[in-house]
């Protein structure tokens, strides 16, 4: 007991510049903490506005289609009525509410090539649709 | 007629120049180069946005460009394909489009552009009929369009099932079966069963089917379409066959199985590899040579084998990134593009 008490006694001499440390870790954590919430929060901004605009963009360009086909459903073939159906299906499965949902990427990229097959058998190019910002694939580490 | 015994060689009949930057692909035009009294017609596509369409003159017997597709895709055309019918080309290009041109005599004229890839269009090929044409992209899908009236092209068909970039696309001479190969090692074959349109991955070529362990670059078939010749980066060439006449009876599909693999050839990667009507498999390579190959026509438990015919060092000053032989009958003519910006007309003879 004594012995440990001593250990102690001495310890805060020997390992004073370990206190040191801990004390300007824990000031610089505190601190970060605030400006980390800060930089989040603007992160959380920006992809949560990228994403509304995306999966608004698309349930736009879906009720448009949706009310033409609705008005003259013979103008269009029964595999566009298919393409359209899937379309209207992945953006009500989409997760908007959920950012966490692991799900959201993999019907981004299906919810992108459907509008792709879209466009591409209503012979409009995407180019004239896109949107300034509308992004580019998920995947881009090819070579 | 044995090959082998023949003392042949590839003759360059000429070279062609006009391009300014690397030639990437050459098509035979499948009418022209075949029926008597009319001049084959030949064309290439290059790292310069253009297309060269060149005409071999009947008097002079030389090859002169015709005209020039320019002014309509805005990157590299990476590869050119002539429908059936001769009357339509089909170009390929890195700006993500793929132009169709129709044939006006001594003009083209780019009648459709068919988007929809994300990124660069690598490769282009028509069905036996003309009704279908097929493209392939570095955003690892294959498109199936369908020809309609008055010039339009319905997008029929998203294929998705590569890993990477899809090198080619070949549909198969005689069926509509379609296969594709890639930078993820593979050649996937896609069939629809019902003929309704909806195509399916029915078969994979990895390596755990004696398949090749690097990039595919290229697919070619025989005349029979009973087997066909990939060529890869890993350094072989390697055979496959199928069961033909069941997979026409259309019972259910055949499935294609490694028959020989041809290695030791080569020391760099294969590019583009092509099967003659008479047989003969040509290969162009990363060692700017050119080989050809042929049936050994050994009978072996084994399958069959291929022995080297002749073997062309320094066909091209640069990698050879294409090689076709013409569809005309008899004649043994051979085109080949390379990355030295030219295309060379070969004539595959015996010595005097």
């Amino acid at each position: 007991m004594s012995s440990g008490l001593n250990e102690d006694f001495l310890d805060c001499i020997v390992r004073l510049e370990e206190t040191h440390i801990q004390q300007g870790f824990d000031e610089g954590y505190e601190e970060g903490l605030v400006s980390g919430r800060e930089d989040a929060r603007h992160l959380g901004l920006k992809l949560g506005f990228e994403t509304g605009e995306l999966i608004g963009f698309y349930k736009g360009c879906s009720a448009l289609w949706n009310s033409a086909l609705r008005i003259d459903p013979t103008r269009f073939s029964p595999q566009l009525h298919k393409h359209l159906n899937d379309f209207h299906v992945l953006l009500e499965k989409f997760p908007l509410l959920d950012p966490e949902d692991e799900a959201k990427d993999g019907i981004k990229d299906d919810l992108r090539l459907k509008f792709s097959i879209i466009c591409a058998s209503l012979s409009i190019s995407k180019k004239q649709l896109e949107y300034k910002g509308y992004p580019n694939p998920s995947s881009n580490l090819d070579f | 007629m044995d090959l082998m015994e023949k003392n042949l060689e590839l003759v360059e009949i000429q070279k062609l120049e006009g391009h300014t930057d690397r030639v990437w692909s050459v098509a035979w035009n499948p009418v022209s180069s075949q029926a008597d009294g009319v001049s084959p017609i030949l064309a290439s596509c290059s790292g310069d946005n253009t297309v060269r369409i060149w005409e071999q003159s009947s008097l002079s017997r030389s090859w002169t460009c015709k005209t020039v597709l320019e002014e309509t895709h805005t990157r590299t055309v990476r590869s050119c394909a002539w429908s059936p019918s001769g009357q339509l080309l089909a170009t390929a290009s890195f700006d993500g489009t793929t132009g169709i041109w129709k044939n006006y005599g001594s003009e083209f004229d780019c009648i459709s552009t068919l988007e929809g890839h994300e990124n660069e269009v690598k490769s282009v090929s028509w069905n036996a009929s003309g009704s279908h044409l097929a493209t392939c992209s570095r955003d690892k899908s294959v498109w199936i369009w369908e020809v309609l009236e008055g010039n339009e092209y319905d997008c029929a068909a998203v294929l998705t099932g590569h890993t990477q970039d899809v090198k080619m696309v070949q549909w198969h001479p005689t069926m509509d079966v379609l296969f594709s190969c890639s930078y993820d090692n593979t050649i996937k074959v896609w069939w629809s069963e019902d003929d309704d349109g909806e195509y399916q991955c029915v078969q994979t070529l990895g390596e755990s089917n004696n398949g090749h362990s690097s990039t595919v670059w290229s697919i070619s078939f025989n005349a029979a379409g009973d087997k066909m010749v990939t060529c890869s980066d890993d350094l072989t060439l390697k055979i496959w066959g199928t069961d033909i006449a069941r997979m026409q009876s259309g019972e259910d599909y055949a499935p294609w199985i490694h028959l020989c693999t041809l290695s030791g050839y080569h020391d760099r990667t294969i590019y583009s590899a092509h099967w003659s009507r008479d047989d003969i498999i040509a290969s162009g390579a990363g060692d700017n040579a050119i080989r050809l190959f042929v049936d050994s026509k050994v009978d072996s438990v084994d399958g069959p084998s291929y022995n080297l015919l002749l073997k062309k060092n320094k066909a091209h000053e640069n990698d050879v990134n294409s090689v076709q032989w013409s569809p005309g009958e008899g004649n043994r003519l051979l085109a080949s593009a390379s990355d030295d910006g030219m295309v060379k007309i070969w004539q595959l003879a015996t010595k005097p």
